[in-house]
This record gives C-alpha cells, structure tokens and sequence, in this order.
C-alpha cells in the first residue's frame, strides 16, 4: 500500500473516530437542518402549488445549511492545535491529505442527508420507491461535490477570520451549479409519475464534480503550509 | 563534500509590509547541530518554519539536499516541534501516538514502545489530551516528532513545560542526529549545539561557540 | 505613460459619450433609453477582461510566487467588482422601461449575479486575512476555482430557465451603422480606461506597499 493511501486511509478514520466521539457537533448540525427544513414549511401554505413544486429545495437548503457547519468544524480540529502543520510536513502529495479529509467530509455530509431525508419525507409525504436509485445518485454527486469544493474551503477559510461566514461566502456562489442540478432531479425523482426528463442534470454533476476534484487534487499543495 | 542538509539563499520573509526575515544565508550539514537564540519577535520562529518547509520564503530560495527535489526524502528524515504541540486534544495520548505513527508507516507496537519512553504509558496514555498537563503534552509532542526515528530535528522552545530529568533524557535522544534548536534557554540549549546563531532584527549572526554561553544574553532573559 | 494614458482617455471617453447620445439615432422601439446600452454592454465587456486577468495573474503568482502578480491579480479584481456593480445597476434601469420589469431571471442577468457574487467572495476572502504569502496563495486558488465556475454556472443556469417560461428570449438587435460604430467606441474607450484604472491602483497598491514597509520596516 502506498504511504499516500495510508495516510489518507489513517486522516479518514481519525476524523471519523473524532465526529462520534464529539456527537453534539454532529448532532447540532443535523438538528440545524431539520430547524432550516421546518421553517422553510412554514413560509408556504402547506397546501399550496408552491410548496409542491419547492419540496425538493427546502431539502437541498437544508442540507446546503447543515453541510456548511459540519465542513466548517472539520479544519478547525486540525488548527486548534496545529496539527494541521504536522500533515503539511509528511512526506507525501498533499493530495492524499485532501483525500482524507474530503472522504471523511463526504462521509458525514451522505449521513447528514440521510437523516434529514425521512423526516422531509414524513414531512412532505412522499414515498420513494420505484426511483429510489436515481435519488441515491443525485444524494451521493451532490455530497460529492459539496464535500470536494467545502473541504478545499474550509481549509481556506481557516486562515481567515471570520472562517465560518469566509466559508459560506466561498461556497455558495460556486456550488450553485450543483444545487440547482440537485433540487431539478430530487423533483423528478419524487414526482413519480412522468417520465424522467433532464437526464442532462447527472451529466452536469458528473461534470463538476470531475472538474472541481481534480483541481482540488492539484491546488491544495497551495492551501497548506503558510 | 556532501550538499548542505539545507541552504538558505537569500531568504527574505515579509508578512504584509512586515519584514521578518532579511536577507538569511544559511546552511548546515548533517550531524550538525544548530542553536538559534534571540529576543522575542526576532523571527527566529519564522526561520525556523522555513527550513521545516512549512512556511516558503517571500523571497531567496531553500534547498534540501543541494536540491529542489529533496524535499519529499527531506521530509520523511525530519521532525519539526513547533510552538503549538500539533495534537487531537480529543483523542488519548496513545490515540494520537498511533495516528501520527500511521501517517509515516510506523507499527503501532513502536508507537506504543515511545509513549512507555516519555512515560506515558498505563492510565495516562488513555486520558485524552484535553486533559494532559503542559509538561504531557510537550512530552507527548517530543514522542510524535521522534516516532519515526528522524535524522533531523527542528525544534522550537521544546523545552517548555518539561522537568529537568525529561530535559536531560531528550537531550540524550538528540545528541546523535541533526538538530536546529529554537530556545531562550540558553543554559540548556548551549551543551546541545555544535554552531550558534544570535537571531536580531530578522537577521543571523553566528556566535562563535568557544566556552560557555554569553553570559550577557543569560542576564538579559 | 500613465500620464499619457490619462491625456488619451478624455478626449475617448468624450467621444463615446458623443457617439452615444448624438452619433447614434434612438432605437426605434427601445427609444431614448436603449443609450445606456453602450456603457452597459462596454462595463460588461471591461468586468469580463478584468476577471480573466485576475485568473491569468492568479495562475501566474501561483507558478512564480511574485507579490507582484498578485497585486496584478487583485488590483483587476477590484476593477471588474466595480464594473461588474454597474453592469447590474445599469441592467435593470434600461429593463424597467423596456420590459417592465428590473429584473429576470434570464441565464445571462442570473450567470452575472453569481459571477458578480463569486468575485465579491474573492474580495471579501481577501479583506478577512492578515498580509501574508499565505494570502496571495489563497486569493490565488480561489481566483482560479472561480473562473473555472463560471462556465459551469452559465450552462446550469441555462438549463434551469429552459423548465420556466422565458420572458426574454432574445435581446438581438439590428444594430444601425452608426449603432455599432458607438459601441465600438464606447467599447475601446472602456477597455483604455481599464487599463489606466489597473495603472493606477497598482501604482498606489505599491505605494502603499512601501509606506508601510518603510514605516512598519525594521
């Protein structure tokens, strides 16, 4: 096994190991999305054509929100006590200490929409069956690339002050692409009836998140080290 | 004769419009071992940072081992212990031994083998770090830079926080290898170094090392 | 030169301004405020070239590690922000008496508000981090990743107004002889003025840079 896998293999369940052990931090989060779920329902009348055609945008805000809090936690834990500066000096490709870091980040930010999808489906009373497949598709792209341009951020803001509000501020206008390509599909996907249209939207996913890994990959040997 | 571990050709470190470093030349071989000593905010710190290759300079270049491309061999035969420990505090001690060892290949068995050396083992190697005392931790850090049994050790102000015993016994460990050493502890600093550099106003000026350690830089700290 | 410059561009921004309101006839649907046209669409042509500098000197720094480029880099940031907010200020004043409407969420207006969104972050990432290299490096990185966002942006974008019923399909005009010969016009003036405009911030941005090393120097 190579030393870069090893060591991308060891950040990974170490930030894994670190998110249960710290629960709260996840759990606030998670209970943050749920909050931001809610109260986008209350903005419309529950009844209303609105609400049925921005079902599957309340869900991807409220993932956007959650997503954001928990990458911003991800490097604060390597900066706390600098042993972001150990990382920097090991003898390997900084791109696998972004590999860790991005897959323990994607990781988390899957189970965040795992969690928040049965509570928007009691919600909004839907039943995912016969699309189950394609909805996964779109869950995991999206994770994909919010965790790929979040982790790359995040490591960003964390020479900033203001990190959190740096990191929203970096993030948003960039991963739009992927959020409205996320909420055009999650509606075909919890519609049901119909046939599926804009198959073009996985394409457009694909697309980003190969374009927007591969240049992580590459430019993060910038972001580390002062 | 060998290339330089390092060489620092006219490096200028500038932050913003603050100018840290000026102008530094500097180099060592192996088995040389540094002391950069100075008042506070004299950029020994920032000096030290550059030739760990964290930090690049604004200008003037370093190379490792004559060359550019030394740096992957460079920084798999180096430790650095900064001024920040570079722990989890949410992971235990031996947690954490064992993560840093799995970053460069080092068997669990040798990381547990050092928390025993820095006396670490039994209850205190399962408390996490939070709760770890300074003089812990620092031992903690000394055993995650000497892990993987590096050549060449850059240490900064390693020996806050520890007890004269500790003090001695890590003095031990480095004797035989690579040291650039970052103190104010010029009582402890000075047996350890084969080259002295006073560090003042962002620049280096090397001290020669017959007898003892100016007393007159003991007096002013 | 930038004297030079200075001398060359009131006479052209002048001439722009002639070739707009009196050179070219009024439009003849649009009428008197179809003019805003020409400093709309130059502002946008400036705010464009202004942002494929920043990600050319950020791409640059990068490589060679030269604050320089950086200053390059930032300095055409700044620019293109300014630019990019009068593009979005002059957009919906030509709008609302045409179509009544200030705004609409037609691909190219939408694709400039989150470029004009992108490049604030870029600005307001600066702003948040002490002078360092380790600034430069960042600012860099993000410049570079938002560029390569835009076109991406562009394409999503299009593709979400498809599903709606787009209001404006297209903004085409037959432009007159003379039409044309102002934008042209008041397109060169424009790109003058940002050049002088880069001139001069980074003339400042150095000076600025040397005050304080000579004052916060050693």
């Amino acid at each position: 096994m190579s030393s870069g896998l090893q060591a991308a293999i060891a950040i990974l369940k170490k930030d894994l190991l670190l998110e249960f052990r710290g629960k709260e931090g996840f759990l606030s989060n998670l209970f943050f999305g749920l909050m931001v779920l809610l109260l986008f329902t209350f903005a419309f009348d529950p009844s209303s054509e609105a609400l049925r055609q921005g079902k599957a945008a309340i869900f991807w805000i409220a993932v956007a929100f959650a997503s954001v809090l928990t990458l911003n936690r991800t490097f604060q834990r390597e900066s706390a006590d600098r042993a972001i500066d150990a990382l920097a000096l090991l003898p390997v490709d900084p791109a696998w200490i972004f590999l860790g870091k991005f897959l323990g980040n994607l990781a988390l930010i899957t189970l965040l929409m795992l969690l928040i999808f049965p509570l928007f489906m009691v919600f909004f009373n839907l039943t995912v069956t016969s699309r189950f497949w394609l909805l996964s598709a779109v869950c995991l792209l999206t994770a994909l690339g919010l965790s790929c341009v979040g982790t790359l951020f995040a490591a960003m803001a964390e020479s900033s002050r203001l990190r959190e509000v740096v990191l929203s501020i970096m993030m948003y206008p960039i991963t739009i692409p992927v959020l409205i390509a996320a909420v055009q599909l999650t509606q075909q996907a919890i519609k049901l009836t119909g046939e599926i249209e804009n198959w073009h939207w996985l394409t457009l996913l694909l697309i980003f998140d190969a374009i927007f890994l591969a240049a992580a990959l590459v430019i993060f040997d910038y972001v580390l080290g002062e | 004769m060998q290339p330089p571990v390092v060489e620092l050709v006219q490096v200028d470190k500038i932050f913003g419009t603050q100018p840290v470093l000026r102008n530094i030349a500097l180099s060592f071989q192996q088995k040389e071992r540094l002391l950069l000593y100075g008042p506070n905010g004299a950029g020994k710190s920032t000096l030290l940072k550059i030739i760990a290759s964290l930090s690049s300079p604004t200008s003037g270049s370093v190379l490792f081992y004559g060359s550019r491309d030394g740096l992957a061999r460079y920084r798999s035969q180096m430790g650095y212990l900064g001024h920040s420990t570079s722990l989890y505090p949410d992971l235990t001690g031996e947690e954490n031994l064992i993560f840093f060892g799995r970053l460069r290949g080092v068997p669990g068995d040798r990381s547990r083998q050092w928390l025993e050396r820095v006396g670490l083992s039994g209850s205190a190697s399962q408390r996490r770090v939070r709760f770890y005392s300074a003089g812990m931790k620092q031992r903690l850090a000394v055993a995650r830079v000497m892990l993987h049994d590096p050549e060449i050790l850059l240490l900064d102000e390693p020996f806050n926080a520890l007890d004269a015993r500790f003090v001695k016994l890590f003095s031990q460990w480095i004797q035989e290898k690579t040291v650039v050493l970052v103190t104010h502890q010029l009582d402890l600093g000075w047996p350890l170094a084969s080259r002295a550099f006073e560090v003042r106003d962002g620049q280096i000026r090397e001290t020669p090392m017959a007898g003892s350690s100016p007393q007159h830089e003991l007096g002013l700290i | 030169m930038r004297a030079m410059l200075l001398v060359l561009l009131y006479p052209a921004m002048l001439f722009a301004l002639y070739c707009a309101f009196i050179l070219a006839p009024p439009e003849r649907e649009m009428g008197e405020v179809q003019r805003i046209f020409y400093f709309h669409i130059s502002a946008a042509w400036l705010c464009m070239l202004a942002f494929f500098i920043l990600f050319l000197f950020s791409v640059v720094y990068l490589l060679t590690g030269n604050r320089t480029y950086d200053v390059w880099a930032s300095s055409s940031a700044e620019i293109g922000v300014i630019f990019a907010s009068l593009v979005l200020i002059t957009g919906p004043l030509w709008a609302k008496p045409v179509w009544n409407t200030w705004w609409t969420w037609d691909p190219r207006l939408t694709t400039f508000l989150i470029l004009w969104l992108i490049y604030v972050a870029y600005l307001l990432l600066r702003a948040n981090m002490p002078e360092s290299d380790k600034k430069y490096k960042l600012s860099a990185v993000f410049g570079i990743l938002g560029f390569i966002d835009v076109p991406i942006v562009f394409m999503s974008i299009r593709w979400w107004r498809t599903i709606h019923p787009v209001v404006i399909t297209s903004t085409g005009m037959n432009l007159d002889p003379d039409m044309k010969a102002a934008m042209f016009v008041a397109l060169a003036a424009f790109t003058l003025f940002y050049v002088i405009l880069m001139l001069l911030r980074m003339g400042q941005k150095k000076l600025d840079y040397e005050i304080s090393l000579r004052l916060g120097g050693l």
